[in-house]
């Protein structure tokens, strides 16, 4: 093992430092390992000094009622287009009925009385009513699909890209989309 | 020899509790997938302060935390029927955390570039007592650990404070495990660096 592949080893291991047989005898015979080790030891002791953030217990009820909330309202959405396209399925079908009916038959539409037609409308109404209902949820795809479609037209091919910040190329790509008036 | 018997027994109480979990979690998912909330609010218990702690030390802001963890558990909500379970739930979560967070910080940078939000720094995600000679370090790294690329500093905080596996966290990014590792490097090289003048 030399000094790289043993520096390299060990620092993936933090956070967990621990030394294998080979990496103890090669620190013992390599000092300049040993003060990179020491190094090491000494900046995880650092970083864990701190324990690790939690929910105080009423940021935790916020969360949870937020949650049932929205839960509640995602499934009412649900509910509420079930009962829509079967309002509008029944529309559909009335509407069909009065074409099929004025088509094939139009001495019989004219008998159909006012009232009928008013029952008509009325489920029009309420159709129309349930569609205004229903909260909508905005998701924000906008940013990760400019971001995706960059990738692909430009093709950011290494790594370091990817796993990095966004670059001033990112930027100044996404700063004309947004100009454009494309997102945001 | 008494000593053996207590460590051992302690291992294997370990395991046994380890395990006894992954069930738990299995159990929970399942009855979760079939409509039982309880078994959802459950699930959210077990996993909030998980989720919490890696969110804020990305985002260094508790209001902004709890919005993403809520935004997590209800995507986990939706999606849950699409959850497969060849990974344990908390790495589904995680993956779903990270990117909620990823994307947060990448909106933010952007608004930050065209001077939209106004320009507050948010209070230091890592927090550390002030223990006398060592506030000058610690200040050093708070700064350091923030200034990470968002997807290093992922990385940092996955392995480092939720001592997640390599290949762990290469599934949940979905990148390859020899990339996740380059990164956890450079990320702790960046840190030591921080270190050097306290030498
Ligand atoms: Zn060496």
């Amino acid at each position: 093992m030399n000094c790289g592949e043993l520096r390299k080893s060990i620092c993936l291991k933090m956070g967990r430092l621990f030394l294998s047989q080979d990496e103890k005898s090669h620190l013992d015979s390599c000092p300049g390992c040993t003060k990179y080790y020491e190094h090491l030891v000494s900046l995880e002791k650092t970083l864990t000094v701190a324990p690790a953030p939690s929910l105080t217990k009423m940021e935790f009820s916020k969360l949870q009622s937020k949650l049932d909330s929205r839960i509640n309202k995602y499934h009412d959405k649900a509910l509420n287009f079930y009962r829509l396209s079967f309002k509008y399925g029944a529309t559909m079908a009335a509407i069909l009925l009065l074409v099929f009916a004025s088509f094939f038959g139009k001495y019989k539409f004219q008998d159909i009385k006012p009232a009928d037609t008013d029952s008509l409308l009325a489920t029009l109404t309420i159709a129309e009513d349930f569609s205004a209902s229903g909260d909508e949820v905005i998701e924000e795809p906008y940013l990760d699909l400019v971001i995706d479609n960059y990738v692909d037209n430009y093709g950011f091919n290494t790594s370091e890209m990817l796993i990095g910040d966004l670059s001033d190329e990112e930027l100044e790509y996404l700063k004309n989309k947004i100009n454009a008036g494309d997102i945001l | 020899m008494p000593f053996l018997l207590v460590f051992s027994y302690y291992r294997l109480s370990k395991i046994q509790k380890a395990k006894r979990m992954e069930l738990d979690d299995k159990e929970l998912v399942t009855k979760a997938k079939s409509g039982d909330r309880k078994a959802f609010d459950e699930l959210v218990r077990l996993n909030k302060d998980k989720m919490f702690a890696l969110i804020y030390r990305m985002t260094g802001d508790r209001e902004i935390t709890l919005d993403l963890l809520q935004d997590t558990f209800f995507a986990a909500y939706k999606e849950l029927g699409g959850f497969r379970g060849d990974s344990r739930f908390y790495s589904w979560l995680y993956r779903i955390a990270s990117s909620k967070t990823l994307n947060y910080l990448k909106r933010k940078k952007i608004l930050s570039f065209f001077s939209l939000s106004a320009g507050t720094p948010d209070e230091p995600s890592y927090n550390m007592p002030d223990n006398v000679g060592f506030s000058e370090i610690n200040d050093r790294l708070i700064k350091a650990v923030d200034l990470l690329p968002p997807k290093q500093k992922l990385i940092f905080n996955l392995r480092f404070f939720d001592r997640l596996s390599f290949p762990d966290i290469a599934g949940i990014l979905n990148k390859g495990e020899s990339t996740v590792k380059t990164n956890y490097q450079k990320a702790i090289e960046k840190l030591q660096n921080q270190l050097k003048d306290f030498r």
